[in-house]
């Protein structure tokens, strides 16, 4: 069953000690093998690392160590990578959370300019030109 | 959208797996069982089928064999050999014939003789008779074992244990006894921060939901240097505080539910802590370690 996180919180503060939180709420936790997350991704988009890799943006072998767990890779890379796989906002930040960086917030620029790429399925160089014509920092 | 089996999350229709357990769904292998039961039927009727056709065609070729050589034998032979002949040829058949048929009356009489021996193994029978006596005890016995199971917690923890006692307070806790509770909003829910009217006798059955709201927790001093004697603690509190019920005489408390994060000092002194048996194991022992802490007597509660 899924556990709405406010009602997690909640116990969590009610909770004497972590040991027992812990153990009541272990099953919702968010297990962070980000490969395992973006291979399943892949799988059920029928698409090709090589293919997303390219429209990520990324270089060939940083592209494959971070499918295969070997790196972890910094947050606008992986955005990179959900704006090369045409992830939709949703899936997005399941793949943010499960790298344990926050999630798009459409109250800062940077993260509503990505948002508003991911809406509008933008490619990467589309959102690049995007942020560079609001002063901001590219992805990639 | 449709909701995940595993963890009951929205995902999109055409998911291949849940993006927040991770699970993937095949929807493929919920088919399989029903083939494997529909393979069960045809072996089953070949297996039926298969002997009796074979009996029949057994019959019907061997009465086909008798007739052909009938049919060879007059053909080849002269008039005068042939009343022998075909007498030779039928009585051979006839034997034959009557032969598999004497010899399943042989066999049927031999089954009717078998059967006095199958029903002397009636031996059997005086055995199921002796089986329900080997059984009657085990049953007898079981009963023992469940009573013996059920009474070491009451010889560990309690000697007796009255329950109409119980269902009798209970009752009287429900009916009778008001008293007005002091209480704080936690979001949608609601946390008892003390008594502003205590009851008369010092019974409280607090209630589960007040205003609609869920009842969760009962916080520090909340009942501490009340006149709490009797305390039933409902099944939507999750969280007993430390010194909630402190400087307090109380004597019994009766949880209805599995209150998980009770703190190791909610209760002070000695009482008795019941606790319902709709309570799963594991909070059972977590009662019973509580009930070791303070020194206190821990029993269990039909309520």
């Amino acid at each position: 069953m899924q556990k709405d996180t406010s009602e997690i919180v909640k116990e969590l503060g009610l909770c004497p000690d972590f040991q027992t939180f812990y153990k009541e709420n272990k099953d919702y936790m968010v297990s962070g093998n980000l490969s395992a997350l973006l291979t399943k991704l892949l799988e059920s988009k029928d698409l090709k690392k090589s293919q997303v890799i390219k429209s990520a943006e990324l270089s060939e072998v940083y592209g494959y160590q971070i499918f295969s767990g070997v790196r972890v890779p910094e947050r606008k890379k992986l955005l990179c990578l959900a704006v090369g796989m045409g992830l939709n906002i949703e899936e997005t930040q399941q793949l943010l959370k499960c790298a344990g960086y926050s999630q798009l917030y459409v109250k800062l620029p940077f993260d509503s300019i990505v948002l508003y790429g991911v809406c509008k399925e933008f490619s990467v160089v589309q959102i690049n030109e995007l942020l560079y014509e609001y002063g901001l920092e590219t992805l990639g | 959208m449709r909701k995940c089996p595993f963890c009951k999350a929205e995902i999109e229709d055409n998911a291949r797996f849940c993006l927040y357990c991770m699970k993937t769904l095949n929807e493929k292998e919920v088919i399989p069982p029903p083939q494997k039961k529909k393979q069960w039927w045809p072996l089953a009727v070949v297996g039926v089928l298969l002997p009796v056709l074979f009996v029949f065609l057994v019959l019907i070729l061997g009465r086909e064999d008798v007739q052909h050589e009938e049919s060879f034998s007059g053909t080849h032979t002269t008039g005068a050999e042939t009343p022998n002949s075909t007498g030779e040829s039928t009585e051979p058949s006839q034997g034959e014939e009557s032969k598999p048929t004497e010899g399943t009356d042989t066999q049927e009489t031999q089954q009717n003789a078998t059967q006095p021996p199958e029903t002397t193994p009636g031996n059997i029978v005086p055995e199921p008779s002796t089986q329900p006596t080997t059984t009657t005890p085990q049953e007898t016995t079981q009963p023992e074992e469940t009573t013996e199971e059920t009474t070491p917690p009451e010889s560990i923890t309690t000697p007796e244990m009255s329950i109409t006692e119980v269902a009798y307070t209970y009752r009287a806790a429900r009916t009778g006894d008001d008293f007005n509770a002091q209480y704080q909003n936690a979001g949608n829910d609601i946390v008892i921060t003390g008594i502003s009217q205590p009851s008369a006798e010092g019974v409280y059955d607090i209630p589960s939901y007040i205003d609609g709201k869920k009842v969760i927790a009962i916080v520090a001093n909340a009942f501490s240097g009340s006149n709490a004697k009797i305390v039933y603690v409902p099944a939507t509190v999750k969280t007993i505080w430390n010194y909630a019920f402190a400087e307090c005489s109380l004597t019994d408390i009766y949880f209805r539910g599995n209150a998980i994060y009770t703190e190791s000092k909610a209760f002070s002194g000695a009482l008795t802590i019941h606790c319902s048996a709709s309570c799963s194991d594991r909070n059972f022992r977590y009662y019973k370690n509580c009930a070791a802490n303070y020194g206190a007597i821990w029993e269990e509660w039909n309520g």
